[in-house]
């Protein structure tokens, strides 16, 4: 064959190949609401070698669970999560494989909720299909496709095959996604929600009853084992924990335990009365949603745990070293504020928060509520600038850094049109008459609050450009204060 | 294994590299060894019956190759008068004929055995049960090896040339299982003689740079013609043969008229692949489709349609028969009796054509639907035999021009009609439904369900049915301008590079991306939205 | 010669056999043409034509034909 030939061909497949990858990119489902595994990978390649000394692995729990950044900022420890949601144990196998190629941890922290779950095929795509090739993919791609032809195993070694159908569906997030909005930092993130419909015997497990014919799957317990096996050839103090959550029971914790000393592995089960008592879990107030905790439970899960490892190991202190980063840190502490505002309760801690922060406040009430409100109340308001005996008929105002820009008060109803710092518009309808209306507060035309006569607050950032919480605080028919 | 897996794609790029390496001398070996691993991949099981078939005429075709090569000797060294040379050759024929008949029976006989056995089973079963025994005939036993309709008829063809001495009988069976088993042409055909397929993979194979390169580009042609056309417009097809019910006469019209695109580019597209991977070998394929929807009479249209099967009903089929002495003597008995003109050829061909086509049905399929495929055609034939010269003189009389280019084009829409007449006798799947989907069309037209949405019901959306349409349109303009004598491999090989190659990628990545393939079109194993 | 043409002429009347065009590979004459050719061509010269001689290059042109019948009456 001619030089030349041999040459054009060359050339042909590597424009191909070029040509390939890039479609393969664009079209391999990112999942771009709420799904970490797009995300968390972007991170994890972003890495320096060697910086951390913390792996934390697991599912959605251990997502939330455990705040790698409030590790580094309060205890100096540099931790990367890899746990994305419902993920199979063959696949945590993976990534705790493909962490260690570049990073040289000491310590794994496993939750092991997924030993009682089922494996789901799309949570499997959902991690092969945001992996560069390697041969821990080709692994993992291997024993996932046991069993099947060889055609399942093309599929999955180039997306592109499952997902060249997408083509009379692709949206721009498909295109560009790098410039998308993630809210993880180093795999984990903060929930800023409270759900406080829980109760604790809905958590704490002591004292349930044994269901004999619950037991462990299968296959996640076998990778279990090869994560252990693993973390024991490569020197990793593997450290076994279970997040509180509803969807956890004695039979569970048992045979987890079971399992942990099988092994001889430390196993912290956070549905333990002692564990939960250890934490000083309020369950009411700690967690987002049944199964998974908020800023405030993991605030306190991630202290607990920081301790206990530090009791038994050394860490250095990660402040020094290239894995902090000043912008990312300071997003995370206005990510961290944001949400602890969110998941206030309290409204006397609420508007404790909002002295002296960045908060823009635009602020709705109509009729004579000033009654209601405890004199603590009325004292916390007056920090940030607002005479609540001014409130009788209609009122609107706007206040920044602590001090009323601008309020009005008036017998007919209000309505104001008002610029954030940022520039961004937003309304205040005030009529006391009208009770059925549903909304009184707008930013930037959207509606906001809801029709609760009370005192409606919108608690904005500038410097994010974002409506925080849309806050309301009103007196029930008992007579308590309440802030929703 | 078929052509359109990755699989495949990956057994012809090992086999070509094995191919390349191996020296010019033995390439044909490698060939032969890649059509064993390809069959055996198949099933094992089934080699049996290919080793049967192709040995057994091998042996025959020897046998009967020596007994003439005899008889030429005899003849040579003797001297003969031409009384006695008529005798001997009478003779040698006679034992050839012997032969001939042992392995036709034999062979066919398997065909026909593996072919029709299942619609026995449920016969025998009745017929068993009646005389007391408890038997279970199932079908499911009946083992149909691959190809063996091509390949059977591969070698009977052989079979044939060497009693009509068209040809050498071959002395290596290695080199007569080669054509027999030949791995690009063992699925679908195309059906090949002797003489051309078995001459051409004696030459030697060299490598050439540019013929290779077109052999990928027609392949990458039939990927696109198979699964960005008609894997696509098939799921509408059935789609509204599945729901019959509820399915409008419009609905069936479009079934009825994409049927049409669906066979040509489903089939066309197959032997794109084949040829197309042969070439890359250096081994040429009989084409077996020559712009059929251009063809003015269905005769002609038989001649441009699936080619080397009409071919070999032709030459194997219809001129024995036309020229045995039973059709002979009709024709004979019809110029003494002084019949016209028109009435002594439908004669004559009633019964060849019959024969003929009734056979072609059933070689496509067996049960009543082919049936009823072969007997429209024999009929439809008959009719323009018959009838021809007089529709012509009718046209004439009544000032039809009938070489004009708007009488050209309402000739192959004519003839487009009669072929999709045939595909519905047996594209629904019962004559039942065929009848029903063509009353309906009269009955229930409901011509507004081609407006309102309706076509997107049928397991096609909106977008795919787009994407349909365009990628047909270019499968006709592409046609079109092949008809004109344009090359269109060769045209676009001239143009500069970057043309070339960009016109390459959009082939290749318009079939990975638009292809139907894969789990996203296997709604119930794959739900990649699920969270 | 001519007792050919007049036997062909038999068997189609329409068609011209003197054509430059190859008879049967271009099609001038059809599968139908060719039943009546062959028993015009076995009776008048009392031949048997066999399928062995059933193929292009003998009915190509009226020159083919005349020598595959002169072989055919030795």
């Amino acid at each position: 064959m001619k030089k030349k030939n041999i040459l054009k061909a060359i050339a042909f497949i590597c424009i191909f190949v070029l040509i390939f990858n890039y479609i393969s990119n664009v079209f391999r489902a990112k999942w771009l609401v709420g799904c970490s595994e797009t995300y968390m990978m972007e991170e994890f390649y972003e890495l320096e070698d060697n910086s951390i000394d913390v792996c934390i692995l697991g599912s959605s729990q251990m997502v939330y669970g455990m705040s790698a950044l409030r590790m580094l900022d309060k205890y100096g420890i540099s931790a990367f999560g890899t746990a994305t949601g419902s993920q199979p144990m063959l696949c945590t196998y993976f990534y705790l494989k493909e962490l260690d190629k570049t990073q040289d941890f000491s310590t794994a922290i496993l939750d092991i909720s997924m030993l009682y779950e089922q494996e789901e095929d799309s949570r499997f795509r959902k991690t092969i299909d945001n992996v560069p090739f390697s041969k821990n993919k080709l692994d993992l791609i291997w024993e996932y496709t046991k069993g099947s032809d060889l055609q399942e195993k093309w599929e999955n070694i180039f997306s592109i095959f499952q997902y060249h159908s997408r083509w009379d569906e692709l949206e721009q997030g498909d295109f560009d996604y790098e410039n998308m909005e993630s809210s993880l930092f180093k795999g984990t993130a903060l929930r800023g929600e409270v759900r406080n419909d829980i109760i604790y015997e809905d958590i704490v497990t002591d004292g349930g009853e044994i269901d004999s014919e619950l037991t462990m799957n299968e296959n996640q317990k076998k990778y279990f084992v090869w994560i252990v096996d693993y973390c024991k050839e490569n020197d990793i103090h593997l450290v076994l924990i279970k997040t509180p959550k509803r969807s956890w029971n004695r039979t569970k914790q048992l045979g987890a335990a079971e399992l942990a000393e099988e092994y001889g592995l430390d196993y912290l089960d956070f549905n333990s009365k002692e564990l939960v008592e250890a934490i000083d879990l309020d369950i009411p107030k700690d967690f987002a949603d049944p199964d998974h905790l908020n800023i405030r439970g993991t605030s306190k899960l991630t202290d607990y745990l920081c301790e206990y490892l530090l009791e038994r190991y050394e860490y250095r202190d990660s402040r020094k070293e290239a894995y902090y980063d000043e912008a990312e840190m300071n997003r995370f502490r206005a990510d961290f504020e944001n949400k602890w505002l969110r998941t206030e309760t309290d409204a006397v801690a609420f508007l404790k928060l909002l002295q002296g922060s960045d908060y823009e406040i635009a602020l709705q009430a109509s009729g004579d509520i000033s009654a209601g409100l405890s004199d603590e109340i009325k004292t916390e308001f007056a920090n940030i600038g607002i005479d609540v005996s001014e409130i009788k008929d209609n009122y609107v105002a706007y206040i920044k850094d602590d001090k009323c820009e601008y309020k009005e008060t008036a017998t007919e109803p209000i309505e104001y049109i008002g610029k954030f710092s940022d520039g961004k518009s937003f309304k205040l309808l005030s009529d006391v008459t009208d009770i059925e209306s549903e909304t009184k507060t707008y930013v930037a035309g959207n509606k906001t609050a809801y029709a609760m006569r009370g005192i409606n607050m919108i608690i904005y950032r500038a410097d994010s450009n974002k409506t925080i919480r849309c806050a309301t605080l009103y007196v029930d028919e008992t007579g308590t204060m309440r802030l929703r | 294994m078929t052509f359109v897996e990755l699989n495949f794609l990956i057994f012809i790029a090992i086999t070509a590299l094995v191919f390349y390496i191996c020296p010019v001398k033995f390439r044909w070996l490698v060939l032969l060894a890649s059509s064993l691993v390809f069959y055996g991949i198949a099933g094992v099981k089934y080699f049996p019956f290919i080793f049967v078939t192709s040995f057994s005429v091998f042996l025959a075709g020897r046998g009967m190759g020596r007994i003439y090569e005899n008889m030429d000797k005899t003849i040579a060294e003797g001297e003969y008068d031409r009384k006695e040379k008529k005798a001997l050759k009478d003779a040698a024929k006679k034992k050839c004929k012997k032969i001939l008949v042992l392995l036709l029976i034999l062979n066919v006989g398997i065909l026909a055995v593996i072919k029709f056995t299942r619609f026995a089973v449920g016969p025998l079963n009745s017929l068993f049960g009646l005389l007391g025994a408890d038997t279970h005939f199932n079908a499911a036993w009946i083992i149909v090896p691959l190809g063996i309709s091509y390949y059977t008829f591969s070698s009977l063809s052989y079979l044939l040339d060497v009693y009509w001495k068209r040809v050498d009988y071959e002395k290596n069976y290695a080199r007569f299982l080669l054509y027999a088993i030949y791995f690009p042409h063992i699925l679908q055909g195309p059906i090949e003689r002797y003489g051309k397929l078995g001459q051409r993979l004696k030459q030697e194979l060299r490598f050439d740079y540019d013929r290779f390169c077109k052999g990928m580009q027609l392949i990458v042609w039939g990927f696109f013609k198979k699964l960005v056309i008609a894997d696509r417009i098939d799921i509408f097809i059935s789609g509204v043969y599945d729901d019959f019910r509820h399915t409008s006469g419009a609905m069936f019209l479009v079934a009825m008229i994409l049927d049409v695109v669906y066979i040509y580019a489903d089939f066309s597209g197959c032997m794109d692949i084949a040829r197309g991977v042969s070439q890359m070998f250096g081994v040429e394929l009989d084409l077996n489709f020559d712009h059929p929807f251009s063809a003015k009479s269905v005769t002609e249209f038989w001649r441009r349609w699936h080619m080397t099967l009409g071919g070999w009903f032709k030459d194997y089929v219809y001129y024995p028969i036309s020229t045995s002495d039973l059709v002979k003597n009709i024709g004979k008995a019809c110029k003494k009796k002084e019949l016209p003109d028109w009435l002594t050829r439908s004669l004559v061909t009633v019964i060849p054509v019959t024969v003929t086509w009734v056979l072609t049905g059933l070689w496509h399929g067996t049960g009543k639907t082919y049936l009823a495929w072969g007997i429209y055609y024999a009929f439809m034939i008959f009719m323009s035999v018959t009838f021809g010269d007089s529709f012509k003189a009718l046209g004439r009389k009544l000032n039809i021009k009938m070489d004009t280019w708007s009488f050209g084009v309402f000739q192959m829409i004519r003839t487009t009609c009669i072929f999709a007449g045939g595909r519905l006798l047996t594209r629904p799947g019962t004559l039942w439904l065929s009848k029903y989907a063509l009353k309906t069309t009269f009955t229930d037209f409901k011509v507004w369900t081609l407006f309102d949405g309706t076509l997107y019901k049928y397991g096609l959306n909106e977008a795919g049915f787009r994407l349909a349409i365009i990628a047909i349109l270019i499968f006709g303009i592409i046609s079109i301008l092949q008809l004109r004598g344009v090359s269109i491999r060769d045209s676009i090989g001239r143009q500069n590079i970057v043309f070339r190659w960009a016109v390459y990628l959009l082939a290749i990545f318009a079939v990975i991306i638009y292809g139907i393939y894969g789990p996203g079109y296997d709604a119930a194993s794959f739900v990649y939205m699920a969270y | 010669m001519e007792e050919l043409l007049e036997a062909l002429k038999r068997a189609n009347s329409k068609v011209d056999w003197m054509t430059d065009k190859k008879l049967y590979t271009d099609k001038v004459i059809d599968s139908i043409d060719m039943t009546s050719i062959l028993a015009e061509l076995e009776e008048t010269f009392d031949i048997e034509i066999d399928m062995e001689y059933i193929v292009p290059a003998n009915f190509d042109s009226v020159d083919a034909m005349w020598k595959m019948v002169q072989e055919l009456m030795d």
